[in-house]
């Protein structure tokens, strides 16, 4: 059996607190619109009715109490229910029906002071009526129609007093009658209320549980996807290791043969002409290049074991560019260092992470051909945002509110394609295929710096350059050197 | 001697050590053939392929040094295989490592310095 929360109302006012009360009142009126068009309807066509009947006991007042019933109460009425039909009727029903029900009541109160004694029993039993109809039929809050009946009772006591002629015993009679109406009327108008307030905020109660349930589940759902997605990746990327692995190994023999024989052929029958030096000398080349591919392979398939010590990662970018320094000049690309002085010493691989660095160098420089400008900033920061890779899940790899640092390489080149942005990381994606390149890079580099538990975030727009930041964690001090996986 | 199951690279190694005029190569294709050469024949180095089918190049290491301790042994292989697959144990125990397919200057100048 599940278990409610207890309904919060002001027992006077029967309203809910906050949001929930128009969330109500929209729900309400939604719900009961067409029984009050119905009521007012049938109100309007009672109201008519009686006039007829009246008309044929009363003929001498017929004028006023039919200008009463068909110029004021019914045409009232019909404008209500004309007015029904918009989204504004919404805000001014309760007054509306209100005035609608307190101009009924005191149409009879004026028509009963007109009317003969013989007539009083008439109005007294339509009155009643109102009564009735303004508690229940029109669902009109509690307080509004309590305030309507009360005033329809205070008017009717003014009128007969100082108006009408009706007899003291009659008076208190009448009196005695329509406070118990109200009274009545008030109770049934309040637990009619009441039960359609605890209704709703059953439902409403029991829809939020749901819509929190689905949301859960959603979240479940979509944190399985993305496991299942890593899983698939991590079985991919192992599956396309191993197959890497067999091919290096497979090759390595032919490419030895190769080597030696163009050593043998360089040696043994000296070339008749520079074009067959020159044949040689491309055959050599491309052992070589084939060679890089077969280590690139095998990165990516068996990587290194990393070799962890607190190291400066300001040194290890330093040293990458200055070992790029030939080729960025010769490309005409500016330098600009932006390194955080006395920043904390990490866990790092230093070669490895060379090798990120230069990786990431390097593909800048290849964007840029007619050169341009490279930006390098590392700092420290405390992650204050949820992002890609932190959060407050155990799955996530950093922790809002963990220290790490940061290692920015921003280029102005030609930026990456939107569609291919998403690819760079996959293994043998390349757009340099002609000029040598494996498409192994990028995962080689996104491979290490997982290693080390991290993060690489690449971004990019086509025709304004990209930027490559690489979060680094920021391990307590104490932690010793060794290996890692 | 010279030991790797790839028998066009043993022809090709064996043509351009001995152009070199300082030495006499013999080749075979097995871990086994090797041993059993060993057993045969004064050797002043051997040089093994790593990784082969049968007898490996650790086994055959462990082989040569239990029958001739001061019988030096390099291993000529791929890269990856002397950073990662080769133990510590293992090249502490070998004179040297060289690897193809590029390193074979790499590999005339290890076989220099061992046999001067």
């Amino acid at each position: 059996m599940v278990k409610m929360e207890k309904i919060k109302l002001n027992p006077l006012t029967l309203s809910f607190a906050g949001d929930l009360e128009k969330t109500f009142s929209e729900n309400y009126f939604r719900r009961f619109l067409k029984q009050v068009r119905f009521a007012v309807l049938t109100g309007v066509f009672f109201y008519g009715i009686s006039g007829v009947f009246e008309a044929q006991i009363n003929p001498e007042t017929r004028g006023m109490l039919w200008f009463i019933r068909y110029a004021v109460v019914c045409p009232f009425g019909l404008g209500i229910l004309l007015f029904s039909v918009f989204r504004l009727f919404e805000g001014y029903k309760q007054v509306l029906l209100v005035g609608w029900a307190v101009a009924a009541g005191v149409g009879i109160i004026e028509m009963n002071a007109a009317a003969p004694p013989s007539m009083h029993f008439f109005y007294y039993t339509s009155l009643i009526l109102i009564l009735i109809i303004t508690y229940t039929f029109l669902r009109i809050r509690f307080i509004w129609a309590a305030s309507a009946g009360w005033f329809i009772l205070a008017v009717y006591e003014i009128v007969a007093v100082r108006f009408g002629n009706i007899p003291a015993a009659v008076l208190e009679n009448s009196t005695f009658f329509f406070i118990s109406a109200n009274v009545i009327g008030m109770a049934v108008c309040y637990s009619m209320e009441f039960y359609a307030r605890k209704d709703f905020f059953q439902v409403h109660l029991l829809k939020d549980r749901h819509e929190k349930a689905e949301q859960k589940l959603q979240t479940a759902y979509n944190e399985v996807r993305e496991t299942q997605k890593r899983l698939i990746q991590s079985a991919k990327m192992a599956a396309v290791g191993q197959f890497a692995s067999g091919v290096a190994h497979e090759v390595k023999n032919p490419l030895s043969i190769i080597v030696q024989g163009i050593d043998y052929l360089e040696r043994e029958s000296i070339p008749a002409n520079k074009d067959q030096a020159e044949v040689l000398k491309m055959i050599k080349e491309a052992v070589v290049r084939a060679d890089k591919i077969v280590r690139r392979l095998l990165d990516f398939s068996s990587p290194h074991p990393l070799r962890l010590v607190p190291y400066e990662v300001t040194e290890v970018m330093r040293a990458s560019f200055r070992m790029m320094k030939k080729q960025l000049a010769l490309m005409k690309i500016k330098v600009t260092e932006d390194f955080t002085a006395g920043l904390p010493l990490i866990m790092i691989d230093e070669e490895q992470m060379k090798q990120v660095f230069i990786n990431i160098i390097l593909n800048s420089l290849h964007a840029m051909p007619e050169g341009g400008e490279i930006t390098a900033r590392i700092y420290a920061k405390d992650l204050t945002e949820v992002g890609n890779g932190i959060g407050r899940r155990a799955s996530d790899l950093f922790k809002v509110g963990s220290s790490v640092l940061i290692c920015e390489i921003k280029d102005t080149g030609l930026g990456i394609p939107g569609d291919e942005l998403s690819k760079v990381s996959d293994p043998f994606f390349t757009t340099r295929f002609s000029q040598g390149g494996t498409g192994l890079g990028l995962t080689i580099t996104r491979s290490i710096v997982e290693r080390h538990g991290g993060i690489i975030n690449i971004e990019s727009k086509e025709g304004q350059g990209t930027g490559v930041t690489v979060i680094l964690p920021i391990f307590k001090e104490g932690d010793q050197g060794g290996q890692q996986q | 001697m010279f030991i790797d199951d790839e028998v066009d690279l043993c022809k090709l190694v064996k043509v351009n050590l001995e152009s070199l005029g300082e030495y006499e190569v013999t080749t075979v294709s097995s871990g086994e053939e090797g041993i059993k050469k060993a057993k045969e024949l004064d050797f002043d180095l051997v040089i093994t392929d790593f990784k082969m089918p049968g007898m490996d190049g650790e086994a055959v290491l462990d082989a040569l040094k239990a029958m001739k301790p001061h019988l030096p042994v390099v291993f000529f292989s791929i890269y990856h295989d002397d950073i990662s697959t080769i133990d510590t144990s293992v090249r502490n125990r070998v004179n040297g490592i060289v690897s193809k397919p590029i390193d074979h200057k790499h590999l005339y100048e290890v076989i220099k310095d061992i046999l001067g």
